[in-house]
């Protein structure tokens, strides 16, 4: 069974206490357990992004629908990761998860690609709500927000 | 609170946030009859479905807080809640399923339970699209929020 959240701080406090004892293993290694669920929903938002941008480029009379949308996850992004400048490093070297849609979109129509955006919105909310269950309260609520208005977004594009 | 023969490790917090949620039903269900009538039949048989999934939710919001041996709260005998026309009834709509929402994702925030959260998710993403909706029909843009819940 994995430890819970509160069980590894509560670890890292011990050693923190204990730092000075030969016995001690370092307290660097202990990891927040939101970090990765944090960097998965990063990756999340991002190919959202990149899925609402390449369809801009191709279909640009969809911009007034998608801006406001695309706009949103922006700031999904912005939530998630604080401002560009404040950005801590990330703490362990992170292997790239595969990306959450295709790379290739169906853009043959607009109507097809508005499908593929819908698609990948449902993907996301699913993903954003079930690791709402493993998060701190705090990265909990607000990835129960980025689920919310993920499971909405298709009823705008279809 | 015994809480000792619920099958959620719910505790006296998840109870007054479920309080709060069962309030915020009591008054969505008030609210979908007050602004139905103010639609017109194929809108109003949406309002309809709105308010038997707040019907839903009241009874399960009231069983869970009676499992925790917390007492649910009955509703008020009215609301201040009011639809002079169609755009105040759509109006409302969307105020109903804020002041759900807002309450969902505090359940979300506030409990270690995973069954209430799971239940907080669940509810928030349905009033967050519930809200669109209505803000479809009532032609405000954008129809989404980025973060449903937020006061």
């Amino acid at each position: 069974m994995r430890p819970t959240r509160r069980q590894v701080l509560g670890a890292g406090a011990l050693l923190l206490a204990a730092g000075c004892t030969d016995a001690a293993p370092p307290p660097a290694a202990v990891v927040d357990p939101d970090d990765a669920l944090r960097e998965r929903a990063v990756v999340r938002e991002q190919s959202l992004l990149s899925a609402y941008d390449t369809t801009l480029t191709t279909f640009p009379e969809l911009t007034e629908r998608l801006l406001p949308v695309r706009t949103q996850h922006a700031e999904h992004l912005l939530a998630l990761t604080g401002p560009p400048a404040s950005t801590p490093p990330s703490a362990s070297p992170s292997t790239s998860p595969p990306p959450m849609v295709s790379a290739v979109p169906p853009l043959a129509t607009a109507a097809l690609a508005l499908a593929w955006l819908a698609d990948a919105e449902r993907t996301a909310a699913g993903a954003h709500a079930a690791a709402c269950v493993e998060a701190s309260r705090t990265l909990a609520s607000l990835l129960a927000a980025l689920a919310a208005s993920e499971h909405s977004h298709p009823a705008v594009l279809t | 609170m015994t809480g000792a023969d619920v099958t959620i490790s719910a505790t006296t917090d998840d109870a007054v946030l479920l309080g709060a949620l069962l309030g915020a039903a009591h008054a969505a269900v008030y609210g979908y009859a007050v602004l139905g009538a103010r639609l017109d039949d194929a809108t109003r048989a949406e309002a309809a479905l709105a308010q038997d999934s707040h019907r839903v939710r009241r009874d399960q919001l009231t069983a869970l807080l009676v499992a925790l041996g917390a007492e649910p709260a009955a509703p008020e005998p009215a609301y201040d809640v009011a639809a002079a026309d169609e755009a105040a009834a759509l109006g409302l709509a969307v105020v109903l399923e804020q002041g759900m929402a807002l309450r969902w994702r505090d359940l979300v925030g506030g409990t270690d339970d995973v069954a209430l959260r799971r239940l907080g998710v669940s509810g928030l993403q349905e009033s967050a699209l519930r809200a669109t909706r209505w803000r479809l029909l009532a032609g405000v843009r954008p129809a989404t929020v980025a973060f449903p819940g937020t006061g």
